[in-house]
């Protein structure tokens, strides 16, 4: 809780004073009034996110009953609530209200699989958010869209590809090399049917949270076995869901050729790779703050793709 | 059937098909052997698996095998030239193939009956540009390894200074070397930087000034770039670059756009929290810089080159590769970058 706090007193001591009143909120289910954990706090026109640690505790300094942005809580399996930022002034609790996906058919053994979006990850050069003109990590969740052989598939498999480094060096023992690990990320995953109306993410096809964790590697290979995820339509997406918090914020050093001088970008790990394949369609979606799909253009025309992919069995 | 001759079985039987379809990637450039420019549309073939591709305009080639065969053999074959066989088991990360001319004397016949000269500055070989691994044994028996290339970038302009032996000598090609800005030093280790096959940027044809400093661009060329080939050919014989001094530069410029950008990692620190002695708990993490391709080569020479860098194209600083460094068996530095003129 010390590190978010750090964390966002950071971030909004642009525009709140020092010596300023600590404004505490507890996120909890509206139902059982529990904590809920890694909820995603974005606030709109100041485009900053945060995501919450296990004690679903954020805080906030300054007054808010002044401030006059919008603040939207979001968290998997719940409502997003979108208030004004000062209508928490006379809060001390936000209750959100419980969205589980609907119940799914029975395990089914299928005959088929098939690999969707395979790409070389030898050819992998460019990553999501942290290039020169993107640093500012604007968004939330990216989605890979995918279209399925047929409707009702199992998808069972998701393998991506992201930037990891390690550093070998040769210890005192000349048997055995060391390696510094610096690239420790955890993230979630998540699952989407269409939307009919704007082609992009719509509902959530997961009634799981599903986390994963990685220290360095940069293959990143998940098993879906287990949470029996069908596929409605053919079309549907992964999507990646940052948790923006202090373990996975990094920075990054870029030259502005202009002023000369060097700048930092904050960014949030994993940084996941763009895949070496070219599509006609754009099939990359972002989620921005205020919680609206987008279509992300950042890598347009080359970067049509993430270097995801996934297997289906139908 | 014993469990333990069981439990080896399936073992076999899971690993066998991961061998078998385990993907093989050959990539590299092939050049004239005499010359060491680039043989566009020289065939490179896999003789068994019965694959084939033809090379580009930097001789530069990549076949990507799917299910390799055992004890394959690379045939890379030209119009006029010897063909070439290597077994695959002794391919080797972006190989440079030399290809012999198949008729050696005829050629040198016409270059002899032909008054036209042609000369190249500053030439390189491709073994300048390879790099080489170097070890060393250190004081605890441990072998550290190194390259004797290093990368050179800026974050603007890079100039070369060329003296050619008259004045309104014809430039024809210029050529350069590439490499990734890191490259590991053993097999254990591995690279702290992405690299990309992908770079645009631009050349510049520049004469001296009155101080003999940079001066007017006579001519500038964008380059593309879209293969991993190391050695970089630009061909200018149909831009008819005449140019009326002795002293000339050639300037590679940087160019800061997404398609250049490779990520480098730095080891950072940041605040992890407070000891209750007031003092910060630091935390080792992971930080990048932004880098720009190309990375151009810098080598041991035996002639040392002059060097000018810039980053607005109008302040201009030198430096000078020929740096005395008596120890070693080429005393001074040279910059992959040269240019063939005739007259």
């Amino acid at each position: 809780m010390k590190k978010l706090l750090i964390a966002i007193t950071c971030l909004l001591s642009l525009s709140a004073g020092a010596q300023q009143k600590m404004n505490t909120f507890y996120l909890v289910d509206d139902s059982t009034k529990s904590a809920i954990p890694a909820v995603s706090v974005s606030i709109v026109r100041a485009k900053l996110s945060i995501t919450t640690e296990k004690d679903g505790i954020f805080k906030i300094p300054g007054d808010l009953s002044k401030m006059r942005d919008t603040i939207i809580f979001f968290a998997q399996h719940y409502i997003p609530l979108r208030l004004r930022l000062r209508d928490l002034s006379t809060m001390s609790s936000v209750g959100l209200k419980r969205d589980l996906p609907a119940a799914k058919m029975a395990n089914i053994k299928l005959k088929k699989d098939t690999l969707l979006n395979d790409f070389s990850r030898l050819d992998v050069s460019y990553y999501v958010g942290l290039h020169a003109d993107d640093p500012s990590y604007d968004f939330l969740q990216l989605a890979q869209k995918f279209e399925a052989p047929k409707a009702g598939c199992l998808l069972t498999r998701v393998n991506m590809h992201r930037l990891a480094f390690f550093i070998n060096y040769y210890s005192s023992d000349p048997d055995r090399m060391a390696r510094i690990e610096l690239e420790h990320t955890k993230f979630r995953l998540r699952i989407y049917d269409i939307d009919a109306t704007t082609g992009g993410p719509g509902k959530d096809l997961c009634d799981q949270i599903i986390e994963v964790s990685s220290s360095d590697q940069k293959e990143l290979d998940i098993s879906l076995n287990k949470y029996n995820i069908i596929i409605p339509n053919k079309t549907f997406f992964v999507a990646v869901e940052w948790l923006r918090d202090y373990y996975n914020g990094g920075s990054v050093s870029i030259y502005d050729f202009k002023t000369h001088r060097y700048k930092e970008h904050g960014f949030y790990k994993p940084s996941i790779g763009i895949s070496p394949n070219t599509d006609k369609m754009l099939n990359i979606w972002a989620l921005d703050f205020a919680h609206r799909w987008k279509p992300y253009t950042e890598f347009s025309p080359f970067g049509t793709d993430l270097a995801i992919k996934v297997n289906v069995e139908y | 059937m014993n469990p333990n001759y069981r439990y080896l079985l399936i073992s076999l039987l899971c690993w066998l098909p991961i061998r078998s379809f385990a993907q093989r990637v050959y990539e590299g450039q092939v050049v004239n052997k005499v010359t060491e420019a680039p043989l566009k549309n020289a065939t490179v073939a896999l003789l068994k698996a019965k694959l084939a591709v033809a090379t580009d305009d930097q001789g530069y080639y990549k076949l990507v095998v799917n299910k390799p065969v055992t004890n394959d053999t690379l045939q890379f074959s030209f119009v006029g030239y010897d063909t070439y066989l290597l077994p695959a088991a002794n391919y080797q990360p972006k190989m440079f193939i030399p290809l012999t001319p198949a008729n050696n004397r005829l050629k040198q016949v016409d270059i002899a009956g032909n008054k036209i000269k042609t000369l190249t500055l500053y030439k390189f070989n491709v073994s300048d540009i390879k790099d080489i691994r170097f070890e060393l044994m250190t004081k605890d028996g441990l072998v550290r390894g190194g390259y004797y290339t290093t990368p050179v970038y800026t974050n603007g302009t890079f100039a070369k200074q060329f003296e050619a032996p008259q004045v309104n000598v014809k430039l024809n090609t210029i050529d350069l070397g590439r490499r990734d800005r890191d490259i590991p030093t053993s097999p254990e280790d591995y690279p702290l930087a992405t690299s990309s096959k992908y770079m645009r940027f631009l050349i510049h044809v520049i004469l001296p000034d009155s101080a003999g400093a940079l001066g007017k661009t006579i001519f500038t060329k964008e380059v593309y770039i879209s293969n991993g080939a190391l050695k970089i050919t630009i061909d200018l014989k149909d831009k008819q670059i005449i140019i009326p001094t002795t002293k000339f530069f050639i300037a590679v410029e940087w160019l800061p756009i997404r398609i250049n950008e490779v990520i480098y990692l730095n080891v950072g620190r940041k605040t992890a929290g407070i000891k209750k002695d007031g003092s910060s708990q630091i935390e080792e993490t992971a930080k990048y810089s932004i880098l720009y391709q190309p990375f151009l080569v810098k080598f041991e020479s035996a002639v040392g080159a002059v060097g000018w860098q810039s980053v607005d194209n109008r302040h201009w600083f030198k430096f000078d590769f020929r740096s005395p460094h008596p120890s070693r068996k080429h005393p001074n530095h040279d910059v992959a970058l040269s240019a063939t003129i005739v007259y």
